[in-house]
């Protein structure tokens, strides 16, 4: 079966193809697949797999915000989670600062933990109703031993106050809070271990444009205090291009276009980009813009089309389109794309 | 949240005690005394915050109150047989479909009373499209839940004195309290209509027939003449109509259920949890015809559901016997908006219809809504937070800041020159693409606490224009074009006269 086939991928090598790791990046993922089991035969084995992830290579540069967009159901929150290994790793190889944490546990795992966070999307289901603010920003603090026990209310106010809280919210419980506030409480939990990595899954999207600025303007000063690295997945294009330096466009759990973000913004290559694009509304009254509307809905990650995932919806379609599918491959230096309007050779 | 100078005030307060405590430690009977107050007072939790709290005996008090007022408006909302000339009125200008004059709507809560839609004036023309922004909590959704008389009661109530005035097609009643039907009329073969010999039309006639297909007898056993009533093209039977203005707000329950679902439809934000999941979307949208339509049978409910669904993009013969469950969330949707539109209706509320939905499916939604308001002629009252949204839809705009307008205009007018700071600030705190800027805008502050509000302008303490005049009352509305208004002490002087 060719499940069976990927599934045994886990010991090949990794592929010659790709070019080395730099010292600059911190996260190099390489053909990332997560498969979740939906069906299984009489004996338990797993007979049919929910391709989540399939197969997606990314590089994350110190310092520099990658912004994944796609639409719901397109695996962008299950990548971020695989990358932290919040799920288990189905195939593929994770290298955080030059070291593969796709196959480590235990111990070594859970020292490397306090180094990658995570910002959830909804901050009113996020954070324990039955805690302290206080309590929630620490708690990871003092599980990790990351300050001396004498130090430790002085540093969480330090982080409280980093993050625009007030101190005397320490005591105070999450449902005291507006949705902008809960998200900075988020935003502090998963900065007070001082990580080097945060994945923020989309922070803002909860919240109130008014507040969505606040939150993405703190967000771009603690990168700038603190040498942060961001993945920012978000569906909101325009906050997206704001933020990042890189961007990759997601659909159906494959990566179809990645690079810098000047270059996907002014030449999108693939027709998804393309369609994503000019759907944005812009608010502008007096802009008329050339819409391309898609059609249709986004298949099941189940059971997704044969050959180009995309082929469904797209305008471009080819007879090659439904047959094979088209390598990601790189046609302006920092520009991948993975179409077969373009060469394939 | 509460003010910030108080919280200032509670934060400074905590550690003076302390340090007046540490230094000078057993000088005399009354520092000691202090000090073990204030050991006594923080193991107690008593020097902590509070003024975020509302005591038990406070809360019972209000809620007392508070009864004996949502008694009343209850009760004058379920009385029956109410003659119609009470909630009768005239509108102000023939155009208009909705005029809102001074809607307050309000809720009773154990806290205090919130005043979520606070003295709100504004109209809806004939054939437009009207957009309400505003962050959530601004009293968008409860504005046009009011029209609804939807909101959630017996907490939320509108208040007396608000008038929300609705022009309604109704059916003719003769002196029997029975519609006039409109009769068919014979005609030649070129389709002129035949005369009789008074000059008036002929009216066709036919003999009636019972469910079977038999004829029926009179008493003396001829068979029965009957007038033919006019059908449409589905064979829902026509009746004369007539217009009439009501007063929405006085409206009691058992009238206003006529008005709601038939002339004014809502649109939700969450077609999964607003359709029905245990019945199949056919039944769901007969039901709406069939309740709504007097004469309509099962066939010619169905025919108006196909060519409805048909309308709206999809194909009726797949979707007719699925539940909800079967469809994916953009065809939910368009399902929706198909149960808004089967009763041809007046006016069309999308309450953020495409809020759920991803970027491509709300480009497939938003053109399918703009082509439908041309096709039906109808007005869009379109709720929505996304200023993409509004500007690509709306031909009017209205902003809403906790619980008033502050401004209004057309569209060009609110992009273009926008005047309120919060406006100003709304548009510069969203990103837009191919648009650069090194930092966004951001407004600073929260939306303040809807429970007694300030009497000064609302957005006073998030301003960064504000000027000595904003201490004073809250602003009156302003023209500044025949359709631009805005409440602002900033453009005081500059009216247009």
């Amino acid at each position: 079966m060719e499940e069976n086939k990927v599934l045994d991928a886990q010991n090949v090598q990794p592929n010659a193809e790709h070019p080395p790791i730099g010292k600059d990046d911190i996260l190099v993922v390489r053909n990332l697949k997560k498969y979740f089991p939906i069906e299984k035969n009489f004996f338990g084995k797993p007979i049919r797999f929910l391709r989540a992830v399939d197969d997606v290579s990314l590089t994350v540069k110190k310092g520099k915000t990658m912004g994944i967009v796609g639409e719901s159901g397109c695996g962008k929150t299950t990548m971020g989670r695989t990358i932290l290994r919040l799920h288990d790793v189905t195939a593929g190889d994770v290298y955080f600062e030059g070291r593969d944490i796709s196959k480590i546990r235990g111990r070594e795992l859970r020292n490397i933990r306090s180094d990658m966070q995570m910002i959830f999307q909804d901050p009113y289901s996020s954070l324990s109703p039955r805690m302290p603010v206080g309590e929630i920003i620490g708690e990871a603090v003092r599980a990790h031993g990351l300050v001396d026990p004498s130090d430790y209310r002085d540093y969480i106010l330090y982080i409280m106050k980093k993050c625009g809280l007030q101190p005397h919210y320490f005591d105070r419980y999450p449902h005291e809070f507006s949705g902008g506030q809960r998200q900075r409480i988020c935003i502090a939990r998963s900065l007070a271990l001082q990580p080097k990595f945060v994945i923020c899954d989309e922070p803002v999207s909860a919240l109130d444009v008014s507040i969505q600025a606040q939150i993405i303007n703190l967000l771009d000063d603690l990168q700038n205090d603190m040498g942060l690295t961001y993945l920012f997945i978000s569906h909101d294009l325009s906050v997206v291009e704001h933020i990042s330096d890189d961007i990759g466009v997601m659909y159906l759990g494959s990566m179809v276009e990645s690079g810098k973000k000047e270059r996907i913004f002014d030449n999108p290559m693939h027709p998804y980009t393309q369609a994503l694009f000019s759907a944005v509304p812009v608010p502008d009254p007096n802009v008329k813009m050339n819409r391309i509307i898609l059609k249709g809905d986004i298949p099941s990650p189940a059971n997704p089309p044969k050959g180009c995932k995309f082929h469904t919806r797209c305008r471009h379609c080819m007879d090659v389109c439904k047959e094979v599918a088209p390598k990601f491959k790189e046609y302006e230096p920092d520009h991948f794309v993975a179409c077969h309007l373009y060469s394939q050779d | 949240m509460e003010n910030k100078d108080e919280e200032l005030k509670n934060v400074n307060n905590v550690p003076a005690e302390e340090a007046g405590a540490e230094e000078k430690p057993t000088e005399n009977k009354k520092s000691v005394l202090t000090s073990l107050k204030g050991w006594v007072n923080r193991k107690l939790g008593k020097d902590k915050d509070k003024s975020h709290f509302i005591s038990a005996k406070d809360s019972r008090r209000i809620q007392k109150e508070n009864f004996k007022i949502m008694r009343e408006y209850e009760a004058r909302k379920r009385r029956k047989n109410v003659p119609e000339e009470e909630y009768l009125d005239e509108m102000r200008d023939p155009n208009n479909v909705v005029e809102f004059e001074d809607l307050n709507t309000w809720f009773f809560t154990s806290a205090g009373v919130v005043k979520a839609v606070n003295g709100v004036t504004f109209s809806i023309p004939q054939g437009a499209t009207v957009g309400v922004v505003g962050e959530s909590g601004c009293g968008k959704s409860v504005t046009s839940l009011s029209l609804m008389q939807l909101v959630a009661a017996p907490t939320g109530q509108v208040i007396e004195g608000s008038k929300i005035r609705f022009r309604s097609t109704v059916n003719k009643k003769d002196e029997n309290g029975e519609f006039i039907p409109i009769y068919e009329y014979e005609t030649d073969e070129e389709g002129n209509q035949i005369l009789d010999e008074e000059g008036n039309p002929k009216i066709k006639t036919q003999v009636k027939k019972d469910k079977k297909g038999n004829e029926v007898k009179g008493k003396d056993g001829q068979p029965i003449i009957e007038k033919v009533q006019a059908k449409d093209v589905n064979g829902i039977p026509l009746y004369e109509t007539e217009e009439k203005t009501y007063n929405v707000a006085k409206m009691p329950t058992e009238q206003m259920r006529t008005i709601r679902g038939r002339e004014i439809t809502m649109i939700f934000q969450e077609p999964m949890t607003s359709l029905n999941p245990v019945f199949t979307i056919g039944n769901q949208l007969d039901e709406t015809v069939l309740l709504h339509t007097p004469g309509a049978t099962k066939e010619s409910a169905k025919a108006r559901t196909f060519e409805i669904l048909r309308l709206v993009g999809i194909i009726p013969e797949n979707v007719y016997e699925r539940y909800p469950h079967e469809l994916s969330g953009g065809m939910r949707q368009r399902v929706m908006i198909a149960m808004a539109l089967v009763c041809h209706p007046k006016l069309i509320i999308a309450d953020e219809p495409t809020t759920a939905l991803d970027v491509t499916i709300q480009a497939q939604i938003l053109d399918l809504l703009r082509d439908i308001k041309d096709k039906i002629n109808g007005s869009i009252m379109l709720i929505t937070h996304d200023l993409g949204v509004i500007a690509e839809m709306a031909d009017i705009v209205v902003v809403m800041y906790a619980g008033r307008i502050i401004e209004m205009g057309t569209a060009k007018e609110i992009f273009d020159n926008p005047m309120h700071p919060y406006t100003i600030g709304l548009q510069k705190s969203k990103p837009a693409v191919n648009k650069k800027v090194d930092r966004l805008y951001s407004i600073p502050g929260a939306v303040p606490n809807p429970i007694n509000m300030p009497h000064h302008c609302y957005f006073k303490d998030r301003c960064d224009r504000r000027v000595g005049k904003c201490n004073g009352d809250y602003p009156c509305m302003i023209d500044v074009s025949p359709t631009h208004k805005v409440a602002c002490h900033l453009y005081y002087g500059e009216e247009n006269k």
